[in-house]
This record gives C-alpha cells, sequence and structure tokens, in this order.
C-alpha cells in the first residue's frame, strides 16, 4: 500500500503512476465492457486493455490530463475510429464543436469541446443510423464492392459506390463534399501492397470504422485480414466484419437484458 | 420459403455518445486523479485558509504544497495564498496530487492529501468537492448520497442561518415529496462566495440527475470527521490530564487524543482536498479556492447536537426547544421559547464527555429515530415523528463489545457519521408537557430534555418517546396514538422534577407517574418469579420473607419497581430499598462506597444477561466484584465506575468532583433506570434477592448478652418484627445491627433480661425495641407496620396495589416469620 508521504522519491513516484494507470485501465474497460459494449464486443480482456491503454495516450498527447477527459475521449473514439480528430468525415462537426486546432490544449479547453463533442456525435450517427438497418445489405453491398473489377480510372467511382453502400452517411456529408471526403480517406489509407479492389474496400469499411481503422485497437479483424496473402484478403475483411457485426449484435441483445430497454 | 430477417447493426454506444460520455464523466469524476499527468503543464494555485467553524479567521502559522515549495512560508495576514509564476511556485508539470502542510504557530499542524481537479460548481463533484475543501466532509465523487446532502445542510446552518435551523434559508429543498431536490440558487452562491469562484460557474439552483440522488446510499468509509485520534476527556480519567481542545482564533493550542499539538492527517481517500489550478501561461482566469482547517472536536459536538444528543449543548433551563447551537451565543438560560443556547466552544468538557457517553447507549439499541429534514416545523419532536425509526445496522450499530467510554474511538467516530448521513437521531426523545396536551406538541412545555435541571418547573409531566425497541414495553402501554398528527407508539410516563431543599430532580411517584399494572408492582411473581398476585405456590417461608420485603418497600420504592427518585442529596435511588447511588455535592478524594454499586456486583454476579441488558450494556458497572464482605451485616456497598477506553474510572472521576455524579440523575440515564426497573423481569428478581441478603443479614446478626451468643433472628420471630427491622436498617443499618445503647442488639439485651423466656410477650417486646432503636425519621413507618394487620391494599402518595395475597395477614405473632431467599 503506498503512501502519500512514499510518494515523492523517484521510485515511489513511479510506482504510484504505474498503480494509478492500472487502476485507471481497470476502470476504463469496466466502463467499456457497459456503456461501448457493441463497439468492444469483439476484444478480449487483453485487447480492451490495449484499446484503452492506446487511447489513454492518445487523449494525453492532445491534452486530455484527467481520467475524466480520457474516459469521454475513449467514448469518442470507440465510436467514430482512432483518429476521428483528423478523419475528414468529421471534420464539420469537430470543427462545430469547437475542437482544438493547437495540441496539446489547455485542459479547460479540452473540456469544453469534449462536452460540445458528443451531441455532434449523436446527431451524426442519428443522421446515418438508417445505413445500419440491414445487416445483410451491407454485407451484400461490401461484397458487389470487393467483386468489381477496379481499375486505375475507377476511382471516380468510389463516391458513387460510397452512396451504395452508406446512402444516409453520403447524404449527410453532402453530394458536394462526398468526392474528396472519399479521396482524403483513400489517399490517407496505408495503400501499399494492396490490389485495388481492397482498397476499395477499405475505404468503404472506413465510412463505418473511421479512416484509422487499419491499426485501430477496437478492430483486429482488419490489421488481421490484411496480414492474409493477396486475393484472400477481400474474403478475410467481409468475414471478419461479418463476425464483428455478430459480436455486436450478440453484445446489443445482452445489453437491453441487462438495461430493460 | 426461406424469409431472411433484417438484422440491424446496433450503435457502437448504445446510449447514445452524449449520455455515454456524460457517464464518463461522473465516473471518472468520482474519484481523484491519478497521480500524475504526462501533459500537464506548471499550473498557478491560490487558495485562502480559514478555520472550519470560524472561516473568516485566519491561521497563524505556516504552508507548505509539496511537491511545489521547496520550504514552508509564513501565512499571509489574508489567509490569501498565491502560487503563482510571479511567487516562482508553482504546481510542477505532470503533478495530479500532493499534499498541502499547515503548521499553526503554536498549535498542531494539519497534512491534507490534494488533488488538483475541481470542476465548476455547478458539477456535481465540484460543489462536492468545495464542501469538502470548507471542512464538510461531502466527498469528492458526485452522488448526492446522505453524506453530500448532511454537508449541505451543515453549510447551510454554519454559512447561512447562523447557527440557528432553518433561519432564513431551508437546510433541505426536497420541501415536498412532489418535489425534486435541488440545491437553491442562494445557497449554490453562497457556497462560491464561501469557497471563492471558478470561471466556468454557473449558481444557478443545482437539480442532481435522479441517478445521483441516492439519500439512503451505503457509505462506509470513515471521512475522518473527528480526526482520527481518539478524542477525549482526559481530566476524568486521569488526574491532572489535559482535556483535549481544538485550536480556534485566538487560541492555537490543541490536544487531541491526549497529545499536545500533534500532526493531524487531514484528508482519508475519497474525502482529499481538490482544489481548482488554472494554467497562467494558456491564459486562464484564475479559479479561487478555500481550505478550512478541521476543528474535530467542535466537528463532534456541531454532529452530536445535529443527532439529538442535546447533552453537549450544556444545561439549559426552562425552553421548548433548542434552536441555535453555536460558536458565538448566550450560554445559559432564557425562559422564552426558541431559545439561544451555545458551547459549540471545541473543548471537551463534561458535556461533550455524557453526550458521546449517551451516542455510545443510544447506538447499541436496536434501532434509532430518523429525522425527516424536508419539515420546516420548529420543533424537532415535529421532524422526528413523520419518517418510522430503522434499525441500525452496519457501521450504524455501536458493536456489543465497545466500551462506553465517553472518548471518540474509530467505531464511535464512523457510528456518529453514519447516523449524521442517514439522519439517524436518539431514539429516545423526552419532553415536558401538560398530561392533556401530551399528544400536541405545539402545547409542550419543553423537549429533548437531558439534564435532570433542563426544565426546572414540577408543573408539567414527563414523558418519553421511545423508538428504541429496546425495551418490551407492553403493548396496551405503546400502543398507536396519534401525535402532532402522526401515528406514533404511545409516549411512556416518567414522571416530573421537584425540589427538594437544596437538591432537585426527576422521580416517578404513584399514581400518575406509575404503569400500575402487575408486572411494575411488589408481587410474588415479580419478586420470586412465581406465585402471581395470590402468593399460591409459594413455600409458608417464601412468603412471609415477601410480606416482610413488601413491607419496607411500601416506603421505599412506595411498593412499585417503577418509583425511582433523582432529587435528593444521592443522585438516583430505586428498587425495592432504593438503593441509592452515589452523593451529588461535597469533595474529597474518596467518593464513598454506596448500595447501588453493590447491589450492580450482585445482580451481575446472579444474572449477567438481565444486568447487561439494564445497565451494563450501558457502560456502568460496580468496582467490586460480588461476593464480598458487607460493610456492616446485611449492608453491602460499593463505587460504581464508568468505561473508559483502556479500563473503567469510578463514576464521579480522578478528581472525584460530585458534580460528575450527576450523570446518574440525567434524564436518559434516569430513563433507562426506569425501563430497566419495569421491564426486565429477571432484574426484578435480583432486587428481590438482594433484598432478601439484607434480611438474612440482619436475621443472622449475632450479640452476646450474659455470656451467650444470640442472633438478631432469634429474638425477631414474628414477621412484623422483622419487617420493621428491615425497613429501620434500610435508612440507618447501624440502628438495627450497630453497637451502640440505643442500638436494636442493646435494646434485646434489656428485652432478654425482662423476658429471659421466649414467649409472646417477649416479641411484643422485641417489637417495641425495634421500634425505639428505629431512626426517628421513619419511625412512623415502623409503627405503621406494627398497627397492621393485613398487608396494605394502598400505600403513601396515593399507591394502589393489585395484589392479592391469599393469605394476606401480617403477623406479629411467635415465630410466624420465616426466612427463604428468592
Amino acid at each position: 500500500m503506498l503512501t502519500m508521504g512514499a510518494l515523492f522519491t523517484d521510485f515511489s513516484h513511479a510506482a504510484a503512476a504505474e498503480e494509478a494507470s492500472a487502476g485507471f485501465t481497470r476502470r476504463a474497460c469496466a466502463f467499456l465492457r457497459e456503456h461501448l459494449a457493441p463497439g468492444v464486443a469483439g476484444l478480449d480482456d487483453a485487447g480492451l486493455a490495449q484499446l484503452v491503454q492506446t487511447f489513454s495516450q492518445e487523449a494525453q498527447t492532445i491534452g486530455a490530463a484527467g481520467a475524466a477527459h480520457q474516459l469521454r475521449y475513449m467514448v469518442a473514439a470507440v465510436i467514430w475510429g482512432q483518429g476521428f480528430t483528423s478523419d475528414p468525415q468529421y471534420a464539420a462537426a469537430l470543427a462545430r464543436a469547437n475542437w482544438p486546432r493547437a495540441l496539446p490544449a489547455r485542459p479547460q479547453r479540452i473540456d469544453s469541446a469534449l462536452t460540445a463533442l458528443g451531441p455532434e456525435i449523436d446527431l451524426f450517427e442519428r443522421a446515418t443510423g438508417s445505413d445500419r438497418a440491414n445487416r445483410a445489405r451491407i454485407l451484400a453491398a461490401l461484397t458487389d464492392i470487393a467483386n468489381h473489377d477496379w481499375r486505375y480510372e475507377d476511382s471516380a467511382l468510389l463516391p458513387r459506390a460510397v452512396t451504395h453502400v452508406w446512402p444516409a452517411r453520403a447524404r449527410h456529408l453532402g453530394e458536394a463534399e462526398l468526392p474528396a471526403i472519399t479521396h482524403a480517406i483513400l489517399y490517407n489509407l496505408p495503400g501499399a501492397g494492396l490490389e485495388r479492389g481492397e482498397i476499395a474496400l477499405l475505404t468503404m469499411l472506413a465510412f463505418a470504422f473511421g479512416h484509422g481503422l487499419c491499426h485501430d485497437p477496437a478492430l483486429p479483424w482488419v490489421a488481421g485480414a490484411l496480414r492474409a496473402d493477396s486475393g484472400l484478403r477481400n474474403a478475410a475483411l467481409l468475414d471478419g466484419l461479418s463476425q464483428h457485426y455478430a459480436d455486436a449484435i450478440s453484445a446489443f441483445l445482452s445489453f437491453q437484458d441487462r438495461t430493460g430497454s | 420459403m426461406n424469409v431472411t430477417v433484417p438484422v440491424a447493426v446496433p450503435p457502437p454506444a448504445p446510449a447514445g455518445a452524449t449520455a455515454t460520455m456524460n457517464e464518463a464523466q461522473r465516473q471518472a469524476s468520482s474519484r481523484a486523479p491519478a497521480a500524475t499527468c504526462a501533459t500537464c503543464p506548471e499550473r498557478s494555485l491560490r487558495f485562502r485558509l480559514g478555520w472550519t467553524f470560524a472561516p473568516n479567521q485566519v491561521p497563524a502559522g505556516t504552508y507548505q504544497l509539496i511537491p511545489g515549495m521547496a520550504a514552508a512560508a509564513p501565512i499571509p495576514a489574508n489567509g490569501r495564498i498565491v502560487l503563482d509564476r510571479a511567487s516562482g511556485k508553482q504546481v510542477p508539470a505532470t503533478i495530479m496530487r500532493g499534499q498541502l502542510v499547515v503548521q499553526i504557530t503554536n498549535g498542531p499542524s494539519y497534512r491534507f492529501d490534494v488533488c488538483f481537479d475541481l470542476p465548476a460548481i455547478h458539477e456535481p463533484t465540484g460543489l462536492k468537492r468545495r464542501l469538502t475543501n470548507l471542512g464538510l466532509y461531502a466527498g469528492i465523487d458526485e452522488f448526492f448520497d446522505g453524506r453530500a446532502l448532511w454537508a449541505i445542510r451543515a453549510f447551510k446552518r454554519i454559512y447561512m442561518n447562523a447557527y440557528t435551523r432553518n433561519a432564513s434559508h431551508p437546510e433541505d429543498d426536497h420541501l415536498a415529496a412532489s418535489n425534486a431536490y435541488s440545491v437553491s440558487a442562494a445557497a449554490m452562491a453562497a457556497v462560491q462566495t464561501a469557497h471563492g469562484a471558478h470561471p466556468g460557474d454557473n449558481t444557478a439552483a443545482l437539480t442532481p440527475p435522479e441517478a445521483l440522488l441516492q439519500r439512503n446510499r451505503v457509505r462506509t468509509p470513515d471521512a475522518g470527521m473527528f480526526g482520527g485520534l481518539v478524542l477525549k476527556r482526559g481530566s476524568h480519567e486521569v488526574a491532572n490530564a489535559a482535556d483535549d481542545i481544538d485550536p480556534r482564533p485566538g487560541r492555537p493550542g490543541a490536544v487531541w487524543g491526549g497529545q499536545v499539538n500533534p500532526e493531524m492527517r487531514a484528508s482519508r481517500p475519497g474525502y482529499e482536498l481538490c482544489l481548482g489550478p488554472y494554467n497562467e501561461a494558456a491564459g486562464e482566469a484564475p479559479v479561487e479556492n478555500c481550505v478550512n482547517l478541521p476543528q474535530p472536536i467542535h466537528m463532534l459536538q456541531f454532529a452530536l447536537f445535529e443527532a439529538g444528543f442535546w447533552m453537549v449543548a450544556g444545561a439549559r433551563r426552562n425552553s421548548r426547544t433548542i434552536t441555535r447551537f453555536g460558536t458565538t451565543a448566550v450560554v445559559g438560560a432564557t425562559a422564552a421559547a426558541n431559545g439561544v443556547f451555545a458551547s459549540l466552544d471545541g473543548g471537551y468538557g463534561r458535556g461533550t464527555h455524557w453526550a458521546v457517553r449517551e451516542f455510545q447507549c443510544a447506538s447499541k439499541m436496536p434501532k434509532a429515530a430518523v429525522e425527516d429534514v424536508t419539515v420546516t416545523q420548529p420543533l424537532y419532536a415535529q421532524r422526528l415523528i413523520t419518517l418510522p425509526a430503522v434499525e441500525t445496522s452496519g457501521a450504524a450499530r455501536y458493536p456489543e463489545g465497545s466500551p462506553v467510554s465517553g472518548s471518540v474511538n474509530a467505531d464511535t467516530a464512523l457510528a456518529l457519521q453514519t447516523w449524521l448521513d442517514n439522519r439517524y437521531r436518539c431514539p429516545i426523545l423526552i419532553y415536558a408537557s401538560p398530561n392533556a396536551q401530551r399528544l400536541t406538541p405545539a402545547s409542550w412545555i419543553a423537549e429533548n430534555l437531558w439534564h435532570y435541571d433542563d426544565l426546572a418547573s414540577s408543573a408539567p409531566r414527563i414523558f418519553a418517546l421511545d423508538f428504541s425497541d429496546y425495551y418490551d414495553i407492553p403493548a396496551q402501554l405503546h400502543a398507536p396514538v396519534t401525535l402532532g398528527g402522526q401515528q406514533v407508539a404511545q409516549p411512556i410516563v416518567v414522571g416530573d422534577y421537584i425540589s427538594y431543599g437544596a437538591d432537585a430532580g426527576p422521580r416517578s411517584v404513584p399514581p400518575n407517574h406509575l404503569w400500575n399494572i402487575e408486572t411494575t408492582e411488589v408481587t410474588p411473581q415479580t419478586v420470586y418469579g412465581r406465585g402471581g398476585l395470590t402468593g399460591l405456590g409459594l413455600s409458608a417461608a417464601a412468603l412471609s420473607t415477601f410480606k416482610v420485603i413488601k413491607a419496607a418497600s411500601i416506603f421505599e420504592c412506595l411498593g412499585h419497581y417503577d418509583s425511582l427518585n433523582a432529587y435528593d442529596r444521592v443522585t438516583l435511588s430505586f428498587g425495592l430499598c432504593h438503593w441509592t447511588l452515589a452523593r451529588i455535592s461535597g469533595s474529597g478524594t474518596n467518593d464513598g462506597e454506596w448500595e447501588m454499586g453493590a447491589l450492580f456486583a450482585f445482580a451481575a454476579h446472579r444474572d449477567r444477561a438481565s444486568w447487561n441488558r439494564a445497565f451494563g450494556n450501558f457502560g456502568v458497572s460496580a468496582t467490586k466484584t460480588w461476593p464480598f464482605a458487607h460493610t456492616v451485616p446485611g449492608k453491602w456497598a460499593s463505587t460504581v465506575q464508568m468505561q473508559t477506553e483502556g479500563g473503567t474510572v469510578i463514576l464521579c472521576g480522578v478528581n472525584t468532583d460530585a458534580e460528575e455524579n450527576k450523570y446518574g440523575k440525567n434524564w436518559q440515564f434516569y430513563y433507562r433506570a426506569l425501563m430497566a426497573n419495569r421491564t426486565i423481569p429477571e432484574f426484578q428478581l435480583s432486587l428481590g434477592a438482594f433484598a432478601a441478603r439484607r434480611i438474612e443479614g440482619i436475621h443472622s446478626h449475632s450479640f452476646v448478652h450474659n455470656g451467650t451468643t444470640y442472633t438478631l433472628g432469634d429474638l425477631l420471630t414474628s414477621e412484623k418484627a422483622m419487617a420493621m427491622a428491615h425497613r429501620a436498617h434500610i435508612y440507618g443499618p447501624n440502628s438495627m445491627v450497630g453497637s451502640g445503647s440505643g442500638n436494636l442488639p442493646a435494646r434485646l439485651r434489656t428485652v432478654l433480661t425482662n423476658h429471659p423466656t421466649k414467649n409472646q410477650a417477649r416479641e411484643n417486646a422485641v417489637r417495641a425495641a425495634v421500634i425505639a432503636a428505629t431512626p426517628s425519621a421513619v419511625t412512623g413507618h415502623n409503627q405503621q407496620i406494627d398497627g397492621w394487620t393485613n398487608m396494605p391494599a394502598a400505600g403513601l402518595m396515593g399507591a394502589t396495589f393489585i395484589t392479592a395475597l391469599t393469605n394476606n395477614a401480617i403477623s406479629g405473632t411467635l415465630d410466624s416469620f420465616s426466612f427463604e431467599s428468592p
């Protein structure tokens, strides 16, 4: 048991920090399991702890010092995906929330931005939620994308593909803005070694899971699929997505049972 | 045909982002922050130092923030401390937690744990943390639990109502069941004023989310309200020891737990100081903070008064209620209702000592009363009768084996905090009222009496509302009645107050103060445990002995166990022989031994369980252990002692101050003695058996006449003779067993000379000798006994008896007496 009197030696300072960090990770994991169950359903305990540590470090780099700030940041990151603060599709919402551009920002600024961000996320999700109404439709549409014989000049077709897979989201982002957003996402993806069809499918998935999906600790199946041999990756991505949805649905049903909602 | 039912993909956060982020805020803000933050810059800090119960007074001494300050610095005269870039002292980068050490000049030091995390005032955590910083132990999480609600009420009492409950601001904002609880804008503004402003503050009325409002949420962690050292009244236990005392403006020294000016560990986990820093480099506006230094004895006194133990307020006279108990007010008497009383002085004196003892007694009982703090009616009793009493358990129940020491040990501190959190109150309320108005609180004369002379008037009758469930009260005497518009168990009649020469105090006399039921009358059943009202089933010897016991009891306890006396020079007396407790005047190194002490020793020896139930549970006992030698034949005596943390001390304390003995005259002690006599049959049997010891002692006392040894029993062979000897011996034992020329043995020698032969004539002469030897004050009693043919159906002061012995005669005939102890 640490005592405050011992806290301020170098050794005990480090020990205290370690103890506090472990405690925060435990509490954050419990929180995410309870309140964001569909979003983290596919993660085992180690994976979830890794997610907490990753997002916590990201939060600290923007100036989110306190536990409350970090936990609220994690909520946004699980919903919108890793790197949401630079995701082109969320730029307008972030701007409305007065998300700070100069980072790290001071805690009072972070606090007010996080407070404003919650309603923006809800607004976005309400506007685009109908895209999720039919899992089979999503999987079928993405299979179409995966099976398309993509050519170099087909880049112009990608925004139309987005409209095909995510019609509500495309409407919400706007016909005029969608091409730029699509191409910004496309060019931010790690394209090295991937086939055009695989890049197209990843782009579609990035609209649902955020442009940081390839490294997102909430989506280990994406990185796993990309490690598969060429030609098998799209199938692996679709299998991973299907399982992800199944896990999410199961977790959601448990959540409903638990909360009576 | 297979039909595929569309299955929607759920959102990651089913409750939505805003709700989930709010929940994250609540959960994370509930806890103190981690020790470090990788990105936190150096921040500036401002705070003002004051005292919890003198918030505008500045303590003199030094302060040091660790880390941040290499050495202590003097507290500025205005108490306002600024650690900023200009001062060269700031909260170091990456530090989220630290310590604040305040050393009072010529006084104690305080060591606080500090978190640098203070949300704006309109955040639940923001409000609670401010109250905690102000010394009111609200906690640092977000729940409006009993602890936080108490802290809000305490804040209003101290800061807004000048210690007068509800004076200008209702102390609970939940004024009707249909209203949602909210903290008024006035209270929010007052907290902001007291603590200092945060640039993000919104002082509009705060209505906590329903999920956070949990009056009954169980909190067991000790907030450290009373400091952590075993607070005590040292001078009662150790010669020349100092009593504990708080520092306060103008009197900086402290004694806590008997230690002079110790260091107080002023924070407990969950109750740390939470101060708001600001980033000067980033242009953030300053955040103001306040740190009040704890005054644990003040807090103890404040808490005891809140929980109904008004003994702490010191003696008062003739007031209906106490509405003000503060640090600056008139101490003492006022005849007006709604009086002002004050001894919230931070000194662990007699009032505090006794009040803590009373709390320890009450918190051992099964139930506590619950105060409805939303009731704004003026009388304390009116707030006590609207909610049902509750069983105390867990931390609220003072453990069976813990001492009733009058010292604030860890169990006491936790129990008292838990009582505050749950609005538990002393389960026994004693009040004075004309009999006809006993169910109408607005017409009562005085309420919540503690000191024996809180109401120095013999006009009203004294009653008790007993919510404790400690005593088995006959149903017909505890049936629900409408009192003040509420259904409560009917009040228990206690007695009245009477002056008697230079002394005064409570008494219970027939017919109106007694229960007048067969279980409280001196009957064969209550003395022997058999024989009912008629004596059927008793042996002849037992019946004869019963008559002797009853005869004396008619003059002592008026034939009823529930006739007690606490108005004369012996503090308290009760029982068949009205055994006496202690002196109440005079001084000296020897407090003297009294018969009630011996009764306590005997009762504890004879039946430990009933003894504990009657008195042992409440921390008093005999100094001696039964059996021990008589003082004079037929009389045993011992001092009475009180428990301490480490052992015992005699009732009047090491300084043998007879004022201390008056503890036994106070209304609650008196009530417990009254109810023990009324409701514990096994204890009544112990009284019967102890009375028989006196008779046995008289009976076997020997003397020599002309070379032959006689016992008094050889000559006192009739029931009347023994009854008279018993009665005289109670008043003056030596009159019956002493060796003086006027005492009974000497007179019996004359009888033997004149009546060498045992016959009725000698027995008649013996009875005359007993009367002649009887102290003059009670000669009349013995003349009455000698004149009886039968046991009387009525006694003194209008006492009547329902005892109906089948053989009711009391005989003066030779050899009519035979002895059998209960």
